[in-house]
């Protein structure tokens, strides 16, 4: 996400600290930054911004508010007052949103005779310094509202869209199969029911929050638009993009999630500007029409000095986590007995009517059922505990009536049909069973005395529990473990979503996500190592690895070298649904198809490599329909003086040697010998210990892509002169470009040896001329001629 | 003429992952492994990464062409992707695997905490390939469950592999970041084991390293710290989800490429280099 520090610094009445200095605070305390560039008098930074905080720093409100926490530096203050004012438009504008689970909220303004033309120059320059092309005054509010906010906007030209009388309506629908759409940059879509639109009485005007039609497009003659600031679900915009295959700095955002509390803030922010720029003296702004059905309640979230700890390995104190709380400027009260907070809150809510399936975030507190009312009893006080009655039945502790507390649960399978008497639990260690089920429990008060909401009442009660019909069948008393030292609860800010359990998708709400605040703000820099526990038992031994390594080692002994090849090829039983590369398409069912290249490849080397007969192997995952296993296969280039079918006889003696056991599989005379490594080890012992080689110390010499030349040089030299006296010369004239000096024959003959050599030359810089090794092999050739009885031959 | 027998040449990768196990055998963990070809369930939904949410943008995935999944969406990009059903209904679809972390998941529900286990693995990424970026490589997974392990914990056995792998005092530093299946999340640095001194200031927090060396590091650019591998403390809903009760346990995992470490340790330049079959790399360790 490109942030402009201009931008961020109209945020701030203090000047901001330097680039550098910000860089760090970011990268050290919040996200990543992928690059920075200084355009202009402005610099540009390029913040990662990963799902968990997509929902708010997408936009330079939330990298300001993160930026204020982080250095210090507080944030200007909001000024309040409207420098314009709502009136009657001449249209009406109607507002009908047909699915409401698709779209959470939608806010729509009519203004009336603006002027569409050229954005102001500051305007422009601030979406050029994030890559966003100025198009005309409308659009680039709408842009710069999303660009500040997070929030996406859209604007429509109101006299396009059809129309009864002055009312106009737009309706958020589902599409029909069959409709059509062409969008602002003349995109032909195809509609379906899965997909969410924005449309008039008539027609789709725009693929909610993804892009908008052209035919409601605004262009140099609109004189009335709507302005929509709206909040769409994630799963429908991400599948409906994916579908069209349009991907838009609006889609992005939709399907991270943001809060519908943002649709305010950016109408608010671009009315304003239409109001200082794009209007003229008829300009009519008209009110917002907003569809807000259902508004989140605030979240709290509570953790315990202990727990920030526990999950850390810090040792802070009370005062140190409340220091950070207030940099993090996050609302928070201290409750010291979480237990006596939910027994004092709990009868504030007597007679707050039943509802099946009420939600903690939506419903509660005005309604319950009787699992959502304790677990909100809870959220208040700073504990999380499961939403469904059986998972708060395997949560809890089990504990005898005798030692049954205020705080404490009760439980009972009433067996009233309407309750849904559960056996297993669902989202907690899901699974467990419980004999005889469990529907439905109470909060424990004292005295006899236990508070719940059932449906045949159909509200919050009190009652003896003794004497409740609900409670006629107890099945067990549970207490709440390790909630008895202070807790800190934090009303997690609006647009924090990634602090807020949402059940339905990834998972999160949980004290784990506060610990990561609080600890990403304490500075992970003062988390000192710990010394790793000693291992109080052995380490089991992975059997393939262990025989994979024993395999190794045999081979390598006699002379075998070890492959990797690239498990997607050309042919196989098991296919790629979106293959890299035609030659990719599939996995390999086995190794022989690509050894038998490397093979290839490396005898044509083989000069270069020093060895006269390639011998290599792989062991690796090949693949069928049946599954996957572990192959192993040997390839030997052929050898006068060394038969393959040699080699692979040896290879498979070694390896029923060391194993102690008998390879069924017959080496094949030629070729590529592949074999079975799971079938092999399958009956094998269990391994005791490892027996790792020893790692070598190497330092990697880039290989020439160019190609070597081959010199042989033979010398007569005196009977008694050692090899490598030669070969220290051969080495000294030849230079850097000699790549090997192998002696490849010896003999004496009337009191004289002769050494043979085969010299290896190659740069990595060209490839060489037969002028420039001759010129080499001259020098050579004059230097050993020069001593005293040497003879090149 | 009688040719001496020489021995052969192990691959590096294999070099790097004996170092590797041996290093962690000595500190308790056991290797694990798994599947090459996972199932959708364990490689994103078992490490809560939901199908349709834009976390699973951060792993660019190969899925398999399988007749299996009557019942699947297919998007424009030709994925075979489940709805969200409940558990009881879900099919799911195959990939190859994009990360060992489901190796974590597998051994979870076998096995009962405490745990300590590394899981070296080939792994895939539909990433278009270049000197650092292969389809192909190999990821080490790391572990630890039990009843007191933290951040201070991770760090602690991060820096004691480090140290024995590099030969050389190293240090670790932890940047905040994101990863579904871990809460804190973190990106983790190891000093820079050209150029760091040895004592690293622990209120180094990313700037310039102290040293006139550390400036002009090739490797590190000079800020005293290359990053490797991505860690946190794993998710109580991961720890849920396989029956352990995540107020009873807790403890890290990590992850990191062990062609990347490979790659610094030995200066290989191109990653490609290590799946061609080409002996002329082989031959050099």
């Amino acid at each position: 996400m490109k942030i402009s520090l201009n931008w961020l610094q109209t945020y701030f009445d203090k000047p901001l600290s330097e680039p550098e200095e910000i860089s760090r605070l970011f990268t050290m305390r919040a996200f990543e930054l992928e690059g920075i560039e200084t355009i202009g008098n402005d610099t540009i930074f390029d913040f990662k911004i990963l799902p968990n905080r997509a929902h708010d720093c997408l936009g330079h409100d939330g990298i300001a508010r993160e930026l204020s926490v982080l250095s210090g530096i507080p944030l200007k203050s909001k000024v309040k007052s409207r420098k314009w004012k709502v009136e009657n438009t001449k249209h009406e504008l109607k507002i009908v949103v047909e699915n409401q689970n698709l779209c959470r909220r939608y806010a729509g303004r009519i203004i009336e005779n603006i002027s569409v033309a050229e954005s102001p120059d500051w305007l422009k320059r601030r979406l050029e310094a994030i890559g966003q092309r100025s198009i005309n005054n409308v659009v680039d509010i709408t842009n710069y509202a999303m660009f500040a906010t997070g929030q996406p906007m859209h604007a429509f030209d109101l006299d396009k869209l059809a129309k009864n009388g002055n009312e106009v309506e737009i309706i958020v629908r589902a599409a029909k199969s069959g409709e059509k759409l062409v969008t602002l940059d003349e995109k032909d879509i195809s509609l379906d029911e899965t997909m969410l639109v924005i449309a008039d009485s008539e027609k789709p005007l725009a693929l909610a929050g993804i892009k908008g039609g052209k035919w409601a497009e605004v262009d140099e003659n609109t004189k009335n638009i709507i302005l929509e600031s709206a909040n769409f679900e994630p799963i429908g915009v991400r599948k409906t993009s994916q579908k069209v295959g349009i991907r838009t700095d609006s889609e992005k955002r939709f399907e991270n999630e943001i809060t519908p509390e943002l649709a305010e803030r950016a109408m608010e922010k671009a009315t304003a500007l239409f109001s200082e720029f794009a209007r003229t003296d008829k300009t009519k702004i008209g009110e917002v029409f907003d569809v807000y059905p259902r508004k989140r309640n605030p979240y709290k979230v509570g953790v315990s000095v202990s727990e920030v700890n526990k999950l850390l390995g810090t040792k802070m104190t009370e005062e140190d986590v409340e220091k950070i709380l207030r940099q993090l400027g996050f609302e928070y009260e201290i409750v010291e007995n979480p237990i006596a907070r939910v027994l004092e809150i709990a009868p504030k809510y007597l007679g707050v009517p039943y509802k099946y399936g009420a939600s903690i975030s939506f419903d509660a507190p005005e309604f319950f059922d009787c699992a959502s009312f304790i677990a909100y009893l809870f959220s208040q006080a700073g504990v999380q505990i499961p939403r469904i009655c059986i998972d708060q039945y395997i949560y809890g502790e089990n504990i005898n009536k005798d030692d049954l507390r205020p705080g404490d649960l009760v439980f009972a399978a009433t067996g009233i049909t309407k309750h849904i008497t559960r056996y297993e639990s669902v989202e907690f260690l899901p699974g467990v069973k419980v004999s005889g089920g469990v529907d439905h429990l109470g909060l424990y008060l004292g005295n006899n005395e236990i508070i719940h909401t059932t449906e045949k009442v159909g509200n919050v009660l009190k009652e003896k529990m003794d004497e409740s019909p609900t409670f006629k069948n107890i099945i067990g008393f549970r207490k709440i473990y390790g909630i008895d030292e202070p807790r800190f609860i934090v009303t997690v800010p609006i647009e924090r979503l990634d602090l807020m359990s949402k059940r339905s998708f990834l998972v999160s709400g949980n004290k784990e996500d506060l610990i990561e605040e609080i600890g990403r703000i304490y500075g992970y820099e003062k988390i000192s190592s710990s010394t790793p526990p000693k291992a109080d038992k052995k380490p089991e031994i992975n059997k393939t690895l262990y025989y994979a390594n024993i395999i190794r080692e045999t081979l390598v002994n006699l002379g075998f070298s070890e492959v990797m090849t690239y498990a997607l090829t050309s042919d196989g039983e098991v296919e790629l649904q979106n293959p890299m590369a035609e030659d990719k398409k599939f996995l390999r069912k086995e190794l022989t198809l690509r050894i038998e290249k490397s093979l290839e490849t490396n005898v044509k080397n083989a000069p270069l490599l020093g060895i006269e007969q390639v011998k290599i192997f792989e062991i690796g995952k090949v693949f069928s329909k049946d599954g996957e296993h572990t192959s192993c296969a040997l390839a030997v280039s052929a050898q006068k003086k060394s038969p393959t079918a040699a080699v692979f006889a040896e290879a498979k003696q070694a390896i029923e040697k060391i194993l102690n056991t008998h390879l069924a599989v017959q080496p094949p005379s030629g070729g590529i010998w592949e074999f079975n490594f799971d079938e092999l080890i399958i009956k094998l012992p269990e391994p005791a210990r490892y027996e790792i080689p020893e790692t070598p110390t190497a330092v990697f010499k880039p290989i020439s892509m160019y190609p070597f030349a081959l010199r042989d040089i033979a010398v007569f030299v005196p009977s008694g002169t050692d090899e490598n006296e030669v070969k220290k010369i051969i080495e000294r004239e030849a230079g850097e470009l000699l790549m090997r000096n192998d002696l490849f024959d010896k003999f004496e003959k009337s009191g004289k040896i002769s050494y043979a050599f085969h010299l290896v030359f190659q740069s990595h810089e060209k490839t060489l001329s037969d002028e420039e090794l001759n010129e080499i092999m001259n020098k050579v050739t004059d230097s050993l001629n020069s001593k005293k009885s040497w003879q090149v031959r | 003429m009688v040719q001496p027998k020489e021995r052969g040449h192990l691959h590096p990768i294999t070099h790097v992952i004996n170092d590797i196990v041996r290093i962690f055998d000595e500190l308790g963990f056991t290797v694990a492994d798994g599947p090459e070809v996972e199932t959708e369930h364990y490689n994103f939904d078992a490490l809560n990464v939901p199908p349709n949410h834009p976390a699973r943008d951060m792993w660019d995935t190969f899925w398999l062409k399988t007749p299996i999944h009557a019942d699947l969406d297919t998007d424009s990009r030709g994925y075979n992707i489940s709805e969200n059903p409940p558990k009881s209904q879900r099919k799911s679809a195959l990939l190859l695997r994009t990360h060992t972390s489901p190796v974590q998941i597998r051994y979870m529900e076998k096995n009962a905490p405490p745990i300590s286990i590394i899981v070296p693995g080939k792994v895939f990424r539909y990433e278009a390939t270049d000197a650092t970026h292969e389809a192909q490589f190999y990821q080490l997974e790391g572990l630890m469950i039990d009843k007191d392990i933290t951040l201070a914990t991770m760090k602690g056995v991060l820096e004691v592999f480090f140290s024995k792998f590099f030969k050389k005092e190293m240090h670790v530093r932890l940047r905040p970041s994101y990863f579904p299946f871990v809460e804190p999340g973190a990106e983790i640095d190891m000093s820079c084991f050209k150029c760091s001194p040895v004592k690293i200031l622990e209120q180094n927090l990313g700037g310039q390293g102290q040293d006139n060396e550390a400036k002009t590091c090739g490797l590190c650019k000079g800020n005293g710290y290359i990053e490797l591998a991505g860690a946190g403390m794993v998710h109580p809903v991961v720890l849920n989800n396989v029956g352990i009760d995540p107020r009873k346990w807790q403890g890290f995992a990590f992850g990191f490429g062990i062609d990347r470490l490979l790659m610094l340790k030995y200066g290989v330049d191109d990653i490609r280099k290590l799946y061609d079959g080409d002996l002329r790399l082989v031959t050099q360790f």
